[in-house]
């Protein structure tokens, strides 16, 4: 079983499509790993295989042009697999990554990696959200599209941005009431003015938009601009929600309060970049609040501070399917380059070609970054018997202590009161912390850090570890009955 | 950031260490700040498995200090008034070989001497004390009865959330470029954040003792290895009532046959039932956070072979820090000949059992010129180091016992 | 609540083939490529379980696997993701979420 390959690349969503197919249409020889039975990632989620689907829409005919473009590439694809780590491999040079999945090796060798890990939600806490009932914009656009199930019948949404629009859009279609969205930004027109050059040419995304608000205007969903959900309510499951108006500063307005009676919130303020491979490399990262927050820094060929790994998409810093699919190629020219297979002039001939593209949605992404960030006057809405850390149930006032005895750092309230020291690695909270902390001690973001991540990225069985062969099954990623 | 940057003292490493002669030092009236290159507690004090450990003292020396600093740990938690998750434990190595207690003969009769219980037990006893052992191929273990484990975190913590509302200033993320040092006198310490002006500096720094030392032109002898562990999901099934560890090693090439990880297992569970497992040792001068492709593997494998019903358990976190040993085994303490007031507090075996009593030591020596609560002239900075009997030591070289207690 | 409507962004669709698993004990129907917290919330379960210690409800957030708050015990294994599992034919699943393994 193969075991030495020159690259691998890590995650099969559009920018990781992108860099496996350019890089292996280069002459490489290339791995490409997901954790997901299906290629596509989140942007191109699939239905499963067993679910047949005749979908004749642009979005899934952009996504089979792709799978068609690999599938007739000579890329491996490790399908429900799992990069738990990266370290520095046995001959200088190399890298070593560590492998769970079924049929795969434990653990690979490649001269250079593609990061193509994409992004999650980000989180804003506030009193209820932990309660059964409230997701997140992207797990309700997963449920609607790929598993075809609604989260819930009376539905409230509450965050920033194009997502939260169409996941609205697709729970109206779907048959869900859904009784308002809650925008938090206001004066969009106003103040994207500025913007409109970064809009022309965007004529799919908006055509894309506006669907979704037709969708909104023909079953009079109300869509309250300079809104937000400020708490939730409900014994075992969500039953009613508070929202308010927001004033200049995004603070509430107490006398705007209005209750909601509903059984399912759906709270999206936008992605954060999945860096956790990056940063357990100890990559080096710039703070980019418009692009999700701590970024890998990467040079022109989408390389990071570590050389011949290269982070590209999302996980590399908020962009969107077209921005991650240029930036795919862009690295895989790179990849291709730097192991030989391509000679210096057409690695520089393939990204100049790239570099109009990549100007273009950058300052869409600006766009979007700067009209839909999430206020930080939001991160208020918590109280101090609010959980913050879900995993280790860490409330903010716990998290406030820490603070005041003098923590300095992520690390440091970690340390002190274990928020992010389980399952999800402080995935969720982590950057909550660091708001909370920054705005309690008065320093910035930049200054108060991230969590230090160490391998495993996910939680793994020792068995798996130690590479032992009479393994346990593995149950998820549709690994069951293996 | 205060404009005001004099103190009295800086002491740099926010470790188990530093953190106790910064509290003390405050608590003495002398203004004092402390720095790190990292978050409190970023080298091997936050890397470890919280053991107070009096089993391991270097045995010529320094067991009027361990024993005394052990003592402080009574009362600890009540002076700072703050959990520090201490509790009394007891730890077991197991032996293989008769070969492998010949190895401990000796430490067993200079500690029991000393009142620090430590003794040879047979396979019918170790069942008694740690029910989860498979005593079949074992020659015996020695069993230190008397230890403790704590939360380092916490404890690091405890000093300064005293010693903070008394005016220490703390400076995390804040790395060390250079001193400022006037005809023969220290006067500042120079930082990617400013200059701290102080006439007294502690180095309370650890592995990276050796680095400060050569911006200064010294080239103090401390060695320096990387350990790694690793902490797994709460495990609610098993129950390890001590610290376990084995003689038997494994080994495997990282890079090549001179650089490897040669692992023993230690294994203990805490009180909210996580198992900390470790213990892999990389030999080598790196000082790098990143663990290598190898200790995650042969932790797992050592964890597995000895205690196969922790295979399904998940682990959380690998991690590795650097640490450090000296070649008589005693620890750098007292004041640096040629730069008036430059400090060592460095290379603690253990460090967790020295840290109330470094403290105390600390501020003693800065405030009085002497230190007289224990004797710490056999720790001094200019001793010429005699080779160890035993070493205390990750092995580099394919000879000597392993006396790795 | 399965969605059987057919529109713009949510063409038509035939499920797979009907499975049988067991959630608590009790038999339910379900369809071949379904997630286990598909097959949770078509049962208008949404506690999947309760964090040990605080006894909180917890169940689906995320949705990709991202968050940790789905887990349930599938065939005696804890703490297993429902959001990354897909239910197989007499799966047995039970929401007793993050629990002492």
């Amino acid at each position: 079983m193969k075991d030495n390959v020159e690259l691998v690349v890590v995650g099969a969503g559009p920018a990781g499509l992108e860099a496996a197919i350019t890089a292996s249409q280069a002459g490489m020889d290339v791995v490409l790993i997901d954790t997901s039975p299906k290629l596509g990632g989140q942007y191109f989620k699939q239905v499963p295989e067993s679910f047949q689907s005749d979908d004749r829409t642009g979005n899934q005919a952009k996504a089979n042009k792709l799978f068609q473009r690999l599938r007739s590439s000579t890329v491996k694809v490790f399908h429900n697999t799992l990069v738990w780590g990266i370290f520095e491999g046995s001959t200088p040079g190399t890298w070593c990554l560590t492998l769970y999945g079924p049929g795969v090796p434990e653990r690979i060798n490649a001269r250079a990696v593609i990061l193509a890990t994409g992004a999650f939600d980000r989180s804003i806490p506030f009193p209820g959200w932990d309660l059964p009932g409230v997701i997140t914009a992207g797990a309700a656009l997963t449920m609607i599209k790929s598993q075809r199930i609604l989260p819930g019948k009376r539905v409230i949404l509450s965050g920033t941005g194009p997502l939260l629009l169409e996941a609205a859009a697709l729970l109206i279609e779907g048959g869900a009431e859904v009784v308002g969205v809650c925008e938090s930004a206001a004066n969009l027109i106003w103040r994207g003015i500025p913007y409109l050059p970064a809009v022309w040419g965007q004529w799919g995304r908006l055509r894309e938009g506006l669907g979704y608000i037709k969708t909104l205007a023909g079953a009079r969903v109300p869509y309250r601009l300079g809104s937000a959900v400020t708490s939730a309510r409900g014994e075992d499951r969500v039953n009613e929600v508070t929202m308010a108006k927001l004033d200049r500063n995004k603070k509430p307005i107490p006398q705007s309060e209005v209750r909601q009676a509903v059984d399912t919130v759906v709270i999206g303020y936008n992605l954060t970049p999945s860096t956790e491979l990056c940063r357990q490399l100890e990559c080096e990262l710039e703070f980019d609040g418009g692009r999700g927050g701590f970024i890998p820094r990467r040079n022109e060929r989408m390389e990071t501070s570590c050389p011949g790994i290269y982070a590209v998409g999302d996980c590399a810093g908020i962009g969107g399917a077209e921005m991650a699919r240029i930036e795919g190629r862009i690295a895989g020219y790179a990849a291709a380059g730097k192991l030989g297979h391509m000679p210096e002039q057409s690695v520089l001939r393939g990204i100049s070609r790239e570099e109009p593209g990549l100007r273009h949605e950058q300052r869409f992404a600006e766009l979007l970054g700067d009209l839909f960030s999430p206020p930080a006057a939001l991160y208020t809405l918590a109280g101090p018997d609010t959980i913050i850390c879900r995993c280790e149930q860490v409330t903010l006032g716990q998290i406030r202590e820490a603070i005041s005895y003098g923590a300095q750092s992520v690390s440091d309230v970690k340390n002190m009161v274990r928020s992010g020291m389980g399952n999800c690695q402080g995935r969720t909270c982590g950057s909550i912390v660091a708001h909370i902390l920054a705005v309690q001690t008065g320093r910035s973001l930049e200054d108060v850090r991230y969590l230090n991540i160490r391998p495993p990225v996910h939680p793994v069985p020792i068995n798996v570890v130690e590479e032992h062969q009479q393994g346990l099954r593995n149950l998820e990623q549709g690994m069951a009955r293996e | 950031m205060s404009s005001d940057n004099n103190y009295d003292v800086v002491v740099i490493g926010a470790g188990v260490i530093g953190c106790s002669i910064a509290y003390h030092l405050t608590a003495a009236g002398l203004k004092t700040a402390l720095l790190d290159r990292g978050q409190v507690g970023a080298g091997a004090s936050g890397a470890n498995f919280g053991m107070v450990q009096s089993n391991d003292a270097e045995l010529k020396y320094s067991i009027p200090m361990v024993k005394l600093s052990y003592s402080r740990y009574d009362h600890l938690e009540e002076e700072l008034g703050m959990q520090v998750g201490f509790r009394r434990i007891g730890s077991l190595r197991l032996l293989s070989t008769e070969e492998q207690w010949k190895g401990s003969e000796e430490r067993a009769k200079i500690l029991s001497a000393n009142g620090i219980p430590y003794e040879f037990v047979t396979p019918d006893r170790i069942k008694e004390i740690e029910p989860m052992v498979d005593v079949r191929n074992l020659f015996g273990a020695t069993y230190a009865s008397y230890q403790g484990q704590l939360n380092p975190f916490l404890l690091m913590w405890a000093y300064l959330r005293r010693a903070i509302p008394m005016g220490l200033s703390l400076h995390t993320y804040t790395e060390v470029t250079g001193f400022g040092i006037d005809s023969g006198r220290m006067r500042s310490v120079r930082t990617n954040r400013g200059n701290f002006n102080a006439g007294v500096v502690v180095l309370a720094t650890a592995a990276w003792t050796k680095a400060l030392g050569k911006m200064i032109g010294y080239d103090w002898n401390i060695h320096t290895f990387r350990a790694s562990a690793m902490v797994t999901e709460p495990v609610y099934d098993l129950k390890l009532n001590t610290i376990l560890t084995t003689a038997d090693h494994i080994e495997m090439e990282v890079t090549g046959k001179e650089d490897t990880e040669l692992t023993v297992l230690a294994l203990s569970q805490t009180p909210d039932n996580h198992f900390l497992i470790a213990q892999a040792d990389r030999p080598g001068k790196s000082l790098s956070s990143l663990i290598s492709h190898a200790a995650p593997k042969t932790i797992a494998m050592m964890a597995g072979r000895y205690i196969p019903a922790l295979r399904p358990a998940r682990l959380l976190r690998t991690w590795t820090a650097p640490t450090t040993y000296t070649d008589d085994g005693c620890p750098l303490i007292g004041p640096v000949k040629g730069i008036d007031g430059l400090i060592l507090a460095a290379s603690y075996r253990s460090a967790i059992v020295h840290s109330p009593l470094s403290g105390e030591v600390m501020t003693q020596l800065i405030t009085t010129g002497k230190c007289e609560i224990v004797d710490i002239r056999p720790f001094s900075p200019e001793r010429q180091m005699q080779q160890a009997e035993t070493i205390y030591a990750v092995k580099s070289t394919s000879t000597e016992t392993d006396d790795k207690a | 609540m399965r969605i059987t409507k057919i529109t713009t962004n949510l063409p038509a669709l035939r499920r797979g083939k009907t499975i049988e698993v067991i959630v608590d004990g009790r038999r339910v129907e379900a369809f071949e490529g379904e997630l286990v917290s598909t097959v949770l919330q078509a049962e208008n379960i949404c506690i999947f379980g309760r964090k040990h210690t605080t006894g909180r409800p917890s169940g689906i957030y995320c949705g990709m696997g991202v968050c940790y708050e789905c887990l349930v015990t599938i065939d005696g294994t804890p703490n297993i993701r429902a959001c990354q599992t897909f239910a197989a034919d007499q799966m047995v699943i039970e929401t007793t979420g993050n629990v002492k393994p």
